[in-house]
């Protein structure tokens, strides 16, 4: 139990500073821009990223071609 | 998905100047301006290489410390736009910016700078998607049609590419395995010679 508890304690402290603090500046005074995928994406951003994996994929001459 | 980045790989690049020209046609900039250049290192001489340059959308962007008006800002996709209302044309990020990626109209007989206009990674910018507003200010919004920007899709010799960093950096080092070489990117060494020295230019001076 103690163990336990102390490995809990442990991975959490380890795993604190995995997180990335976020590059959105905090001062900007322009306007809010909606995000890429609200209006033809219907908000889905899985959808759009799937899309746009596969354009990157495209990039790529050795997959594309046999 | 989690940052949008170009590469460009000079090992490939022809200076065909394609991506400028297709930057320039997608987004309808004005005449004097360009998004994208295409700049040649070493021309003339055995080694010459060739990257297109726009802007690298780079995370911790120089062109927004120092904007006085705080008119950019990062999507969570790490582009760097900028909101063109807030825009006060000074011309401090052209300044700030190693890559010279921020251009200024040239209206008027004294080139009195206008609004900031640079690579918007063909993701628009703060007006609504799609809307002839954002198309006049900002250009083609081809990322919230599920596209990548056109520079990059239509490269002939793929070698600017653009997406996600780790994707592209994926298909980079995929390519760089398969030839053997050209892991280095472009870099100091191809730029200055392996001795740190600058390398003799096409007409015997020193290259800078």
């Amino acid at each position: 139990m103690k163990t336990n508890l102390l490995l809990m304690l442990s991975l959490s402290a380890l795993l604190a500073a995995c997180s990335e603090k976020p590059q959105t500046i905090a001062d900007y005074r322009g306007k809010v821009d909606n995000k890429p995928y609200d209006v033809k994406f219907g908000g889905d951003r899985a959808k759009w990223e799937a899309q746009l994996r596969s354009r990157v994929a495209n990039q790529n001459e050795y997959r594309r071609m046999p | 998905m989690a940052r949008m980045k170009f590469l460009c790989d000079a090992e490939r690049c022809i200076n065909c100047n394609g991506c400028v020209t297709a930057c320039k046609n997608e987004n309808e900039t004005p005449w004097g301006m360009s998004r994208r250049h295409v700049v040649t290192m070493k021309d003339g001489v055995a080694g010459e290489r060739s990257i297109s340059v726009a802007c690298m959308h780079c995370s911790d962007a120089p062109c927004m410390a120092v904007c006085p008006a705080d008119c950019f800002y990062h999507t969570e996709d790490g582009l760097v736009l900028h909101d063109k209302d807030q825009c006060i044309g000074c011309g401090y990020c052209f300044y700030a910016c190693p890559f010279g990626a921020p251009q200024f109209p040239h209206e008027g007989a004294f080139g009195v700078r206008g609004k900031m206009d640079k690579c918007t990674f063909c993701a628009g910018g703060p007006e609504p998607d799609f809307s002839d507003e954002e198309f006049k200010k900002y250009g083609r919004n081809r990322l919230a049609e599920g596209k990548l920007p056109l520079c990059a899709e239509m490269c002939s010799t793929k070698a600017l590419l653009g997406g996600d960093a780790q994707a592209i950096s994926d298909i980079f080092r995929e390519r760089a395995l398969n030839r053997g070489h050209g892991g280095e990117l472009w870099g100091w060494q191809q730029a200055y010679g392996s001795d740190g020295k600058p390398e003799p230019g096409p007409a015997g001076g020193t290259k800078k």
